[in-house]
């Protein structure tokens, strides 16, 4: 273990919540450390500040604050204040924003392993066929704090224990990755290359990806994933004939004839909305809420290292952690996703689970996919995407493709310049 | 001579349980006095709960009585089998929570960075009544610069001595994620009190 682990295992063994083994491993390393034995006296010292504290004053002070407590109880019951509801149960809407958030990181994760990866798994949606435009804002987003827009919880289902409500994912937990497309420009595709199959052997039978002009984003930029009746009216946005006025901003996802909806300011995604048909009701559902939580995770590469090591995947990118998966509960795997309201202006993809490896994908392949993809995109963002694609693969790819990669990676730097 | 000792301090918890339930089945009553033992009990842990949260004394006061009082209103919800005071704290909380975001809007963020830098020296801090030590005004401090998901995580693990599972369950976020706002909060008060430390 490195010095950057150790401090992270500190913070947990002050607080006893380390097993034995890494327990003895800390200590070891203390015993040889002199920079992370002071660093942890430091910890301990702080420890020891806050257990001491004590407000002090005088018990004069202690009474005036009982009397004036007292005081305006009384007050309240005077102006006759309604009492405190019980408190109300969130459980309901928690649930509803539960399902919300599983839908819509299941349609961005099918949505990007459709455009990148191995969509051919994602048997829905050559049903559906539904996502079939993907289209790029402008802006210059950078990586800023990304907040994470929700946490949740839920209960990984088997495929056949999946209601046909919810979109049919892998069992296995996806990857979904955010990347912040540095410098984009909306540039329109034109025809030719619109009807172009750009996953070429990777994906022969899918329907074209394709770059379109979004309509601009007042104040904003963000991208757009659009369906094809979004693209022919980008003010119809939703379910139940509803129409809204404000034009479309942020992602649109239609999976199954559910509708995610994030709608995004300059910094960060901040809302989505995930629309559905109620089969019972045969009426148009939505469901809103807030992508803006509290929490921001941003991990070293050590760090990273060091947490995936701890969890069953960790989906993260430049730095910020999406989600993590985590918890094995009675023959249930229990899922915390912590979904980034990420940087306005981000490439969503997907890659492999981290701890359930892929069989060997065909690296060559992929990479000529990706190669390709890269030379007719007129967006900065998707070529720097898929430079990046392809040095990932290098890391990955078996030894005979490794070549043939580098060249690929060394063609497309020489064309960037 | 240890097993003594435990049963003295399940049985002294027991009897403060046992009081608790007494002053609150009178306050639920209408009986104030028995409502006052409650506040003179735990104003002291309220308040450095509190002020831990906020970095002052005024604006703590003000959560702190008002805590007081919205648990008393609130009492006949109150579900008497279960402990006074870490509902006391869920009201103090959620009152700290809405005081920081309002105040968030309307300062700038700069104001606690002020804060720190001056306190040592400030005489006239209000903090000083209350917090004799300076190390303790320093602390209080600190924790109020840090990103409120960071103390809030501190503050219930290190003050109200929450295991990181109930954390979890009252932030409604993960046991991961408590671990790293844990270690993130106490990287920065390390870094903001290194002098000290």
């Amino acid at each position: 273990m490195n010095c950057e682990e150790i401090k992270h295992l500190l913070s947990l063994y002050i607080d006893e919540q380390l097993d034995e083994t890494e327990r003895l491993k800390v200590e070891a390393h203390l015993e040889s450390c002199a920079e992370c034995k002071a660093h942890y006296e430091s910890l301990l010292k702080l420890q020891q500040m806050a257990d001491d504290f004590e407000p002090g004053g005088n018990e004069n002070y202690w009474m005036k604050q009982k009397d004036a407590i007292l005081d305006k109880i009384e007050r309240a019951e005077a102006d006759n204040v309604t009492p405190l509801p019980a408190k109300k149960s969130h459980a309901l809407m928690y649930r509803v924003l539960a399902v919300a958030a599983t839908i819509t990181l299941v349609a961005m994760i099918s949505i990007f392993e459709l455009k990148y990866d191995k969509p051919e798994k994602i048997p829905f949606m050559a049903e559906s066929e539904q996502v079939n435009r993907i289209s790029t804002g402008t802006g210059d987003a950078k990586p800023k704090d990304a907040a994470l827009g929700y946490s949740t919880e839920t209960v990984h289902k088997k495929d056949e224990e999946i209601s046909e409500n919810e979109p049919k994912q892998k069992h296995t937990p996806d990857k979904t990755v955010t990347k912040t497309a540095p410098k984009p420009k909306s540039v329109g595709v034109d025809e030719s290359q619109k009807s172009e199959d750009v996953m070429g052997a990777v994906q022969p039978e899918m329907v074209p990806v394709t770059t379109v002009e979004p309509e601009p984003a007042k104040g904003s930029s963000v991208d757009y994933f659009e369906t094809d009746s979004d693209i022919s009216d980008k003010k119809q946005t939703t379910l139940g004939g509803a129409e809204k006025a404000e034009p479309v901003k942020g992602i649109v996802i239609t999976d199954m004839g559910k509708t995610a909806k994030a709608t995004a300011n300059e910094d960060r995604i901040e809302k989505y909305v995930v629309s559905g048909q109620d089969e019972r009701t045969d009426k148009g559902v939505e469901n809103m809420f807030d992508a803006v939580s509290d929490d921001t995770l941003k991990f070293s590469s050590d760090e990273y290292t060091f947490w995936r090591g701890k969890v069953d995947s960790l989906e993260m990118e430049y730095g910020y952690v999406l989600s993590i998966h985590k918890e094995e509960i009675e023959g249930k795997s229990r899922m915390h996703t912590f979904h980034s309201a990420a940087p306005a202006n981000t490439l969503i993809e997907t890659t492999a689970p981290v701890l359930e490896p892929e069989p060997s994908p065909p690296y060559l392949e992929m990479a000529n996919a990706y190669f390709n993809l890269a030379n007719i995109t007129r967006i900065d963002g998707e070529r720097t995407v898929m430079l990046l694609k392809l040095k990932r693969l290098v890391e990955t790819a078996d030894s005979s493709a490794v070549k043939d990669i580098e060249i690929l990676i060394d063609s497309l730097e020489s064309l960037s310049k | 001579m240890a097993v003594d000792k435990t049963n003295r301090l399940a049985e002294s918890q027991i009897n403060d349980l046992q009081d608790d339930r007494e002053n609150i089945l009178s306050a639920q009553g209408g009986d104030k006095e028995a409502y006052g033992k409650l506040v003179l009990k735990y104003q002291k842990r309220l308040f450095r709960f509190v002020i831990m949260m906020l970095g002052s004394k005024d604006a703590t006061e003000d959560i702190v009585q008002d805590a007081f009082v919205k648990g008393y209103l609130a009492l006949n919800s109150f579900d008497i089998e279960k402990p006074f005071y870490p509902w006391l704290a869920t009201i103090a909380r959620n009152l700290a929570l809405n005081k920081i975001k309002k105040s968030e809007k309307e300062k700038p963020a700069s104001e606690y960075e002020d804060l720190i830098e001056t306190a040592p020296d400030d005489k006239a801090d209000p903090l000083a009544n209350v917090i004799n030590k300076e190390n303790e005004q320093r602390l209080a401090k600190a924790l109020a610069a840090l990103p409120e998901k960071y103390r809030t995580v501190f503050v219930l693990r290190t003050f109200e001595k929450m295991s990181y599972e109930e954390i979890a369950e009252k932030l409604n976020i993960a046991p991961g994620t408590v671990d790293s706002r844990l270690y993130r909060a106490r990287e920065k008060l390390v870094q903001m009190l290194k002098d000290l430390l």
